[in-house]
């Protein structure tokens, strides 16, 4: 008998991974039609949001949607089924070759490789750079000519100019608030974009997406939205960020693998929101309130 | 007649005749003649010794029964001893002789009187002394045996030695001293001990003891006194208040622990004894909150700890150590307001969703606003109320469940809605009857007073009630009962059944310790059955809210209103209910009730009835039981079914539900809203008559309850809550200098002082700017004392330590790795890569191929841009501890409040905001020194557009110098706050400074407030608009702003004066200094 290998895992090339099924989103007011408007007129757009609220998952469901709408209406064309989505996590190392590409050598030849941004450029997929700020500031400053009427992407090294497919879109995802003051974004940047604003769903939208998510019973995924509805009341109060709908439905899964619900809050929402060990005693309190020990 | 006495007047004769007849008897012959001649030479011995004589021999008499004739003669002889001394000694000495002979059954008469010889040294003050040793024989001999009496009044004596006077004293207070011990021996070992310490303590314990000792038994006191004893050996300690400072801390306490007590000091005392009176005076606290037992426990450890370190032990034992209170709180089961505020503060406001203060109830009673007791939870809207300590329990896990219980019960009012009543919205539970009810009852009262004023037709319309229109909902419901006592109590029941039912459904946490609680007031609960009819309905609704729910006897009688009532408060237990649905079972339960006559139903037969056969039956109604209730209601007040019986009482109070009042706080509410669009109130419309009409009506109020002996008349109520609004209201306004002056020239201003500059001003009302609106004149700051600085960074010590080393850690960060140099430490690989690529794709490659550790220099600068206006001279203490109740509303009135305040020197123990900046001032400058970031300090303040004031503690290219120090004593609380103009000036500032990043600090007390720049109503709106557009100004013009305030009601304008840029509101205000450097420093890295 012959021991074949056997890959454990899936690897995509980066215009071929498209969310094959559905991705679950609940809407929580019209930012799925202002979406689909910019993207019909080619308009850049930026997140804006608090962390876990749901910004990555509306991306991947609008990459989603758009591919589907389009499958419909262009049945007999099949050359472009679905939007690539490209998702690219900003850090302050991130350079402009990382996001444009490079040559690379090869033997005693070089050859060329196409950074994220330039593939989705090509590919006319949606490029999705998360938490921009991150980012270097000079890397900001070579999408611009992709976010105005132009629509090219300079590729100096080659001495190209690159423009973009028609369904390519560049979508920011930005976190106000103050992390470091140094690390806002520039005007000339922030102009070029229309901005959508996130925030956390209404409880019954959050006690949907919670049970949806982990598979918990709609009651005890109602008492987590309720947790998260009051935690988030207590931003004013030294919480620097509330309770994402993310730390709810870790929580939520945590309480389906068996967890009792009290310790699960603690250790998912509880002590992940602050260090503080005052607002732990006053969430320890709210937790306890919703539920039963 | 004997004649032996020639010289001297004839009743001595006789006298000594009288005398002889009785004593011969006594007298042999031989001491017949002694006798005699002891007479005579008594009489012989002096000028007016005669009179002695005359005394001896009519005393003589008297003592004839108890003495023998040796005895007498005896006595005689000492008498011509003490002739010889004193006339004064020797009379005072015969006075007494036969009260203390007596006593002493004929002994003693010698040594009495050489003890008097010893005392008496020649002078008049040891011989009037003496002489009141002989007064005070008789009664101290009936207590004393005569050596022990010798034995004090020789220790007495000795103190003549310093003052007669005081031994005189101590003579008196000696007796009362005594006569508390049963063993005289100990009392007066004590005293011998006591007096070779001090005889001024002797005294001073003498004169003050007494009345102190009656409180303890024997032994006690006994023990008591080794106490005292052995704190004064320790010394340290002065007498005259000892007494008081040992014995007072004992009337706080029960008497049955006084033992107990006792011991541990006398414990402590073997340890060390100068501690006592400090642990004393703190045992009635400790008692408190922990009861005997505990105590023990608490002690042990300080004595363990005392003997380890002294210090410690000692700061211990008075209460004053950390590890004290720790140790007391964790041996204690009671909680108290204190140590659970915090939580609480967060857990109800993360619950309610508003900012809520947890405060304790003795809070709101000091404020006379209508509420009185200090140990019920409540709340007036706007804070919770709960008590400063909760001890029902011995657990203090369930003694803070009851808290969390309590607090929850009062959020629950405010989450669920249970003051948000509109009398016209609609109830989903029940048909809507108020809106008839209301209209049937206009009706009525307007055919009535055309009934009473016929003729006066179109007068009566103005005699309408004028305060109609401004009634708050709850008011306009309540009305249209007859018995307002009966409906609040019915509505208060009612409400609270459904605010507990919703927190049962959305915190199942809580169901545990809720269903725990009710069950104890259960219990509590009286029998229905010993009451009159409607006490016992409404009994039956009270407990059937705390869940009784099993087979209840009711009187047969009315069993079915009875069912009724349950059926009907069912209907309001469910998901969804609101206030509005209780507010019509209200008027369906009032009907079952009201209409019942209130009489005695003791006698009545019973029945059971079973609730829980009940529980799922619906309440119904159609139009004919709808149209009874309307009867019923209109003609209530004529029925007269209640004539005979007795008056209708409230129920017992479910404790921890503690008190609820909607009228008065919707009224607080209206209030508080009042002037915004959509309220009924405005300031124009509330007078104190009016109010006090509002509340007079009210059933809230519990005026004859107060626990406190406040005047709580209405009238006292509604002035109480004028002030405490226009508190509120104003706020933030209140230190406003700035007249309110409307009439604001408008014209453009011009200035040729070099130091002042022209801004403009934002109008949002125009959106528009309004050009060359404002003056900003800026100076130097005046020098104070340097010192100031020095002192400061001394006081903060460590934390300037701390800071030092945070800031120093920002150090290495600016050594950066710097790629892409011509030169440098090596190749960075990857660019060499990327240059062979270069070359190989015929790309001219970059030389750019080093890597280098380069110290770059941090490029930031930032100028600190402080308020100094009125108000930062505010205490930040609470500010209900400082006095201020008579500060002025008006700002003008204001200005010469605080300025006559400063003239008249009045001493400063608190501090203000603008220490606290001062001081930040300060630990800033030491910090950014050591960093070397470029930075200014500037204070703002002024009135009016042409004087913006605007001081230069250090401009920004200024070195750090000794001026600099000197000027941050100087900064004191000014005018008011223009913020704008300031913004603008400290932004032009920073322009022209050459920096990657420039930060400006905005660092102020409160929202912007000026000389029509803010005036209440719409104009509050102009100075933010105007201050946000200075910052945005800023923020164009690459200048990153941040807002810190050290306004709690901060959230509020800085959302929309600061939008996306970086504020804070600092929660306590003397974190500023460290919190400022901590902000600094995230936002520079």
């Amino acid at each position: 008998m012959t021991n074949k290998t056997q890959t454990l895992y899936k690897s995509y090339i980066i215009e071929e991974y498209f969310a094959t099924k559905k991705p679950y989103y609940v809407s929580i007011s019209d930012e799925i039609e202002l979406f689909e408007a910019a993207y019909k007129q080619k308009l850049p757009v930026l997140f804006k949001g608090p962390t876990g609220c749901g910004k990555t998952r509306f991306i991947e469901y609008m990459a989603y949607k758009i591919g589907q709408e389009m499958k419909k209406s262009k049945k007999n064309n099949n050359s472009q089924i679905n939007i690539p989505l490209v998702t690219i996590a900003c850090h302050e190392d991130l350079t402009a070759s990382d996001l444009v590409g490079r040559y690379l050598l090869e033997g005693d030849s070089t050859v060329w490789l196409d950074g994220p941004l330039t593939r989705a450029v090509k590919a006319g997929g949606i490029c999705y750079l998360d938490e921009v700020v991150e980012a270097r500031k000079d890397t900001t400053v070579i999408i611009h000519p992709l976010t105005d009427h132009r629509r090219i992407l300079p590729v100096e090294k080659k001495g190209e100019l690159l423009e973009a497919a028609d369904g390519f879109l560049l979508v920011l995802s930005y976190n106000p608030g103050y992390q470091s003051a140094l690390k806002d974004l520039k005007h000339s940047t922030r102009q070029r974009f229309i901005a959508i604003e996130f925030d956390y769903p209404s409880v019954e939208k959050e006690t949907e997406i919670i049970a949806h998510e982990s598979g918990l019973d709609d009651g005890t995924s109602n008492k987590l939205a309720i947790l998260g509805e009051k935690i988030r009341n207590l931003k004013e109060h030294g919480l620097p960020e509330g309770a994402s709908t993310r730390l709810l439905i870790y929580a939520a899964k945590m309480i389906s693998q068996g967890i009792k619900p009290v310790r699960a809050c603690q250790v998912a929402v509880n002590w992940a929101v602050t260090d503080d060990s005052l607002l732990h005693q006053g969430i320890q309190e709210v937790i306890t309130s919703i539920f039963p020990e | 007649m004997s004649n032996i006495f020639e010289k001297y007047p004839e009743n001595l004769n006789i006298e000594f005749d009288n005398s002889f007849k009785v004593l011969k008897d006594n007298f042999s012959d031989e001491q017949r003649n002694e006798w005699e001649d002891l007479i005579k030479s008594i009489t012989d011995s002096g000028v007016r010794s005669w009179e002695i004589t005359t005394a001896l021999l009519k005393k003589s008499v008297d003592l004839s029964k108890i003495l023998k004739g040796a005895e007498l003669i005896q006595w005689a002889k000492m008498i011509s001893n003490l002739v010889n001394l004193s006339h004064v000694l020797a009379s005072s000495y015969i006075q007494n002789s036969d009260k203390f002979l007596s006593i002493t059954k004929g002994r003693h008469i010698d040594s009495m009187s050489v003890m008097a010889e010893n005392i008496y040294d020649g002078s008049w003050k040891s011989g009037n002394f003496a002489s009141k040793v002989f007064d005070h024989s008789p009664k101290f001999l009936k207590v004393l045996t005569f050596a022990e009496f010798e034995k004090i009044m020789y220790f007495l004596n000795e103190i003549t030695t310093q003052s007669y006077d005081m031994a005189v004293e101590c003579l008196d207070y000696s007796y009362n001293f005594l006569t508390k011990f049963h063993s005289k021996h100990t009392g007066i070992e004590f005293l011998s001990n006591l007096k070779s310490k001090s005889s001024r303590d002797l005294k001073n314990i003498l004169e003050t003891s007494p009345k102190f000792l009656v409180k303890f038994d024997e032994n006690q006191r006994v023990t008591l006194m080794e106490l005292i004893l052995s704190i004064i050996d320790a010394g340290g300690y002065s007498s005259s208040t000892i007494m008081d400072d040992v014995a007072t801390p004992f009337t706080l306490i029960h008497r049955n622990s006084y033992d107990e007590i006792l011991e541990l000091c006398k414990e402590l005392g073997q340890v060390q004894p100068q501690v006592i009176i400090g642990f004393l005076t703190k045992v009635p606290e400790i008692l408190n909150k922990i009861d005997i037992n505990q105590m023990k426990e608490w002690f042990d450890e300080g004595i363990k700890l005392l003997n380890l370190n002294r210090d410690a032990g000692v700061a211990y034992f008075k209460l004053e150590s950390l590890t004290s209170e720790t140790s007391l709180s964790r041996i204690s089961s009671s909680v108290e307001y204190d140590s659970v505020k915090d939580i609480l503060q967060l857990y109800c406001s993360a619950l309610a969703g508003v900012d809520l203060e947890i405060l304790p109830s003795s809070e709101l009673v000091d404020k006379n606003i209508g509420w009185s007791s200090t140990m019920n939870p409540t709340t007036e809207g706007k804070s919770i109320y709960v008590p400063e300590i909760i001890n029902r329990y011995d657990s203090k896990i369930i003694n803070y469940k009851w808290f969390k219980v309590i607090s929850s019960h009062q959020v629950g009012r405010l989450e669920f809605g249970s003051f948000k009543f509109h009398f016209d919205s609609e109830s989903i539970y029940f048909n809507n009857m108020r809106e008839d009810l209301y209209n049937d009852f206009s009706k009525k009262i307007k055919t009535q007073e055309q009934i009473h004023f016929p003729l006066e037709d179109e007068n009566s319309e103005n005699k309408i009630d004028p305060v109609i229109t401004k009634k708050t909902d709850f008011n306009k419901f309540f009305e249209l009962f007859q018995s307002r006592k009966l409906v609040s109590d019915i509505f208060a029941i009612i409400e609270d059944t459904r605010v507990e039912n919703r927190i049962k459904n959305k915190y199942s946490g809580l169901i545990k310790d809720f269903d725990d609680v009710k069950l104890q007031a259960l219990e509590k609960r009286p029998n229905i059955n010993t009451l009159n009819a409607q006490d016992a309905m409404v009994e039956f609704l009270v407990q059937i809210s705390l869940g009784k729910s099993d087979k209840t006897k009711v009187p047969k009688k009315y069993l079915d209103k009875f069912k009724n009532m349950f059926i009907i408060l069912n209907k309001i237990v469910n998901n969804d209910s609101d206030v509005h649905d209780s507010s019509e079972a209200t008027i369906r339960i009032y009907k079952l009730i009201h209409s019942t006559e209130n009489e005695n139903t003791e006698n009545e037969e019973t029945e059971d009835l079973d609730l829980d056969q009940n529980q799922d039956q619906d309440y119904y109604e159609d139009d004919n039981i709808l149209q009874e209730i309307m009867q019923f209601m209109m003609n209530q007040d004529s029925m007269d079914i209640h004539s005979e019986s007795d008056d209708y009482q409230s129920p017992e109070q479910v404790d921890y539900r503690g008190d609820f009042k909607p009228e008065l706080v919707q009224l607080l509410e209206n209030m508080r809203t009042m002037d915004s669009e959509d309220s009924e109130f405005s300031q124009e419309n509330i007078t104190p008559e009016m109010l006090k009409e509002l509340l007079d009506q009210m059933e809230d109020l519990d005026i004859e309850a107060t626990e406190r002996p406040i005047d709580s008349s209405t009238d006292m109520i509604a002035e109480n809550i004028l002030k405490e609004i226009s508190a509120e209201l104003s706020e933030n306004s209140k230190h406003n200098p700035g007249d309110t002056d409307n009439s604001e020239d408008f014209e453009e201003l011009e200035t040729d002082d070099p130091e002042s500059y022209i801004y403009d001003e934002w109008d949002f009302r125009s959106n528009d700017y309004k050009p060359r609106w404002c003056i900003v004149k800026e100076r130097i700051m005046g020098e104070g004392d340097k010192s100031y600085y020095d002192e400061t960074l001394l006081d903060y010590s460590t934390i300037v330590n701390n800071l030092r080393r945070q800031f120093e850690m920002i150090s290495p960060e600016m050594l950066k790795k710097v790629n892409r140099l011509e030169d440098g430490e090596d190749f960075n690989i990857d660019d060499v890569i990327e240059a062979f690529v270069d070359i190989k794709t015929g790309v001219s490659p970059s030389e750019k191929l080093y890597w280098r550790r380069n110290k770059i220099q941090r490029d930031v600068a930032c100028v600190f841009l402080l308020d100094v206006s009125a108000s930062t001279a505010e205490s930040i203490e609470d500010s209900n501890t400082s006095n201020d109740w008579d500060v002025p509303d008006d700002p003008v009135d204001y200005m010469k409040w605080i300025k006559s305040r400063r003239k008249s020197g009045i001493v400063r123990t608190y501090k203000r905001i603008i220490d606290v900046e001062k001081e930040a001032s300060v630990l800033l400058i030491d910090a950014l020194e050591n960093l070397g970031d470029q930075y200014g300090i500037y204070c703002f303040s002024g009135y009016g557009r042409e004087n913006v004031e605007f001081y230069t503690v250090k401009d920004l290219d200024e070195n750090m110098n000794d001026n600099i120090k000197a000027r941050i004593d100087k900064m004191s609380p000014l005018h008011a706050t223009r913020m704008g103009p300031a913004i603008r000036h400290a932004t032009s500032k920073l322009e022209k400074v050459q920096s990657r990043t420039k930060l400006l600090f905005l660092i102020s007390d409160g929202r912007p407030q000026d000389r029509g720049y803010s005036r209440e109503g719409v104009e509050k709106e102009y100075a933010v608009h105007d201050t946000k557009m200075a910052l945005t100004e800023a923020k164009n013009k690459d200048i990153i702003p941040f807002c810190l305030t050290v306004d709690k009601n901060g959230h509020d304008y800085l959302k929309t004066m600061t939008q996306d840029m970086g504020y804070e509101v600092l929660d306590d205000v003397t974190d500023l200094p460290e919190r400022l450097l901590d902000l600094y420093r995230t936002l520079t890295m």
